[in-house]
């Protein structure tokens, strides 16, 4: 069935008119017609799956054809914003879905800066793009009627570059007139650790959504205007203030988002012995890279739309002599995730030198976790003789800063060894590596690993990886405060946490289970909310929002009313859904693991030495995280449940 | 003696480096007064070493460095 016989037979399924005040459009566009075609998603879809993340799984379902190849353009890429975006702080975030290219399982990725708040405050909830395009194409909203323009003045250029000329050619300020959405030389050459900007830094990154969009030829998404009329059900910026308020009291966020951003989270990882270094073989790096020695070079903060929290720390080398002064002197960032993989993970010591391949990646479009973990995948199989000189014309020595510059503007052209690295996960599959290579490759359920925490340790940290649906990603269920002693020893204050008892042991296998699947379940909320995981009930702190402001904003912005019960049952719907499509795409339980190296090789230094993970141990773990998850033991919805989520989805 | 060094955010006018005498981190906890009002911002690391559990039982001997670490997550 062509996917326009999908999108027909699934428009005769949704409402002609909004369900509630502030909903906003689901839009069809067909690339390769130019045909446009518009709906609003029904109230039972809502209540079952709320908004952004949940809402583009159900429009992923219905339109997803497994016999295809992810890349095809009969494979839709949705965008979708939160149902609580732009309209109450912190939420600013929206969710980009396909079938990855990447990983070959669900891709689906989020992002903040401006894209997302630019489609709520423009009437469009969901973006459903299929078709290729004739030729490169720059889909133009003015308010939420979109014009296909020639992007031909826009192809060849690179993020910095291409956001300075859309600013000169459409005559405004992103973030203040308009939101962008769009691709790099690495997109339009379908480089598969390539990501959409959602602005100098903001990234849909994860699963080669960039590969996904360059494959329709779209160049960009330009959101021009404020047109929609968010008239709420009932007055809702007095409770925004209270969350406003509950943000800024947290002391997370007063004390190191505010300040310094997530590189903090530097230093408690190698103290603890828990960094991934050299691909992971090793688990500790040096002090050079803690938070503090980025000091000199940070100029300020920014922040998303209408966020007061301002988290991401600016870079600035000017006054560095030391440094090349050319357009990577300055830039945005870097997060945690990038210091971690361009810092020990490819055997990197000096800051400066991670900020400008932090500038450079932000740059190219490319993904930080999967492109600096094809990297150092490519370097330990370099270490290991299993490739060679021969073949990279480079020396992929650790450390090699010149070699890992030239490789990043080699991966977005696809050229000479590039080519490798833009196949991330895939270069075995695609006969570019031998087999016996997979052995050192860091994935899950084909997705390298997002964050640079070695989970050899932090139990419910490894458990999460294993089972996040879109593969190896700290983002979709990190039970993050187990890292934390003082919550670790409050037994009672823990359970009521996870909904029950978790071991005080970070390395103990009891109980994690509960706290994952109450994470995953918050986590898959707030995506559908679009509330930012920075500020999110548990993934920094048990005092920021959760499911009561949701409920109550949810109740005021849109008149629908909530119980928590039921919004928590929302999040683990999102979840169900997301392992259906996933079984469509043959995923089973023997892909909610690990990686070999983690079960088989221990950690060598720190309070934990000696640490790894039991495959015995490991796999009951698994199988009560299924119990509590209302799964079967291969990891699907229990019959029962299966039945109303499908009843849900094809109704 | 026991040296304490103090995250900026905790320092509330003391030095951020301090020595005293204490049997164990129990004993930090509560000369720091950083007892139940510690929010979950602040971990404490011993010797360079993080601890995530049972941290008021953690001994501590003559010499020992104890850092108070912020930890965060990150994306």
């Amino acid at each position: 069935m062509s996917i326009r016989t999908r999108v027909d037979a699934l428009l005769t399924r949704l409402a002609t008119e909004p369900q509630f005040p502030t909903q906003g459009q689901t839009i069809f566009v067909d690339l390769a017609r130019q045909e446009v075609r518009r709906a609003w998603i029904p109230l039972r879809i809502v209540h079952a799956l709320l908004g952004g993340r949940g809402v583009n799984m159900f429009l992923l379902h219905n339109l997803l054809d497994e016999t295809l190849q992810p890349i095809d353009p009969e494979i839709p890429l949705i965008f979708g914003t939160g149902i609580l975006t732009s309209m109450v702080p912190s939420a600013s975030r929206g969710n980009v879905t396909s079938w990855s290219p990447e990983s070959r399982v669900l891709m689906d990725s989020n992002a903040g800066d401006y894209f997302p708040s630019f489609m709520k405050l423009n009437g469009i909830d969901h973006l459903v793009l299929y078709g290729k395009a004739t030729r490169w194409t720059l889909l133009h909203f003015e308010g939420d009627q979109p014009k296909f323009v020639d992007a031909a003045p826009w192809v060849g250029l690179d993020n910095i570059d291409l956001r300075a000329k859309i600013a000169e050619d459409f005559h405004g300020v992103e973030g203040k007139d308009y939101g962008l959405a769009a691709i790099t030389t690495a997109g339009e050459n379908l480089v598969l650790c390539s990501g959409i900007m959602a602005g100098p830094k903001a990234i849909y990154a994860r699963g080669g959504p960039g590969a996904k969009m360059g494959g329709l030829k779209l160049k960009a998404v330009l959101i021009q205007g404020r047109a929609a009329d968010l008239t709420t059900a009932r007055p809702h910026k007095l409770r925004n203030r209270d969350v406003a308020l509950k943000l800024l009291n947290t002391s997370v966020v007063k004390n190191a988002l505010k300040k310094r951003g997530t590189p903090f989270l530097y230093k408690p990882s190698r103290m603890l012995g828990a960094m991934g270094t050299k691909n992971n073989q090793e688990t500790t790096w040096t002090d050079k890279l803690d938070a503090e020695n980025i000091d000199p070079y940070r100029p300020g903060m920014e922040g998303c739309f209408a966020c007061p929290v301002n988290c991401r720390p600016l870079n600035d080398m000017s006054n560095d002599l030391n440094v090349r002064h050319d357009k990577y002197v300055k830039g945005d960032g870097p997060e945690y995730v990038t210091l971690g993989k361009f810092g020990p993970n490819v055997g990197i010591t000096e800051v400066t030198q991670v900020l400008r391949l932090n500038n450079i990646c932000n740059d190219l479009g490319l993904d930080t976790a999967s492109t600096g973990s094809a990297i150092s995948w490519a370097m330990e199989l370099y270490q290991r003789g299993i490739i060679t000189r021969e073949q990279t014309q480079l020396d992929l020595t650790w450390g090699n800063y010149d070699a890992i510059e030239q490789l990043l503007f080699m991966t977005a052209k696809r050229e000479g060894f590039g080519d490798v690295i833009a196949d991330s996960s895939q270069a075995v599959a695609n006969g570019k590596y031998p087999v016996e290579s997979l052995d050192y490759l860091m994935a899950v359920k084909g997705l390298t690993q997002s964050d640079p925490h070695d989970a050899r340790i932090l139990k419910a940290f490894a458990l999460g990886l294993a089972v996040a649906t879109r593969g190896m990603d700290h983002l979709r269920n990190r039970v993050t405060l187990e890292i934390n002693a003082k919550i670790n020893d409050s037994p009672d204050f823990k359970a009521e946490l996870y909904g029950g008892p978790v071991a005080a042991e970070p390395n103990s296998y009891e109980g994690k289970e509960l706290a994952v699947r109450r994470c995953e379940n918050i986590y898959a909320v707030g995506d559908s909310v679009g509330m930012c995981r920075f500020t999110t009930k548990l993934f920094n702190s048990p005092s920021l929002p959760g499911y009561e402001e949701f409920a109550d904003q949810v109740a005021n912005v849109t008149g629908i009313e909530l119980s928590k019960e039921e919004i928590d049952g929302i999040g683990l719907n999102v979840m169900g859904v997301e392992r259906l499509i996933n079984a469509k795409l043959g995923v089973t339980r023997a892909d909610d693991t690990l990686p070999k190296r983690w079960f088989e090789e221990a950690i060598g230094v720190g309070p934990y030495k000696g640490e790894k993970i039991d495959r015995g141990e490991f796999d009951k773990m698994l199988s009560r995280f299924y119990e509590v998850s209302n799964l079967t033991d291969e990891g699907l919805p229990k019959p029962e449940w299966r039945g109303e989520l499908e009843g849900v989805l094809t109704s | 003696m026991i040296t304490v060094r103090l995250p900026e955010a905790l320092s509330d006018g003391r030095s951020a480096i301090m020595t005293m005498d204490a049997q164990s981190l129990g004993d930090i906890i509560a000369k720091l007064d950083l007892g139940d009002d510690r929010d979950e911002l602040f971990n404490f690391a011993v010797n360079g070493e993080l601890v995530l559990h049972g941290e008021k039982d953690v001994e501590l001997k003559n010499g020992d460095e104890v850092e108070i670490v912020v930890a965060i997550a990150g994306g």
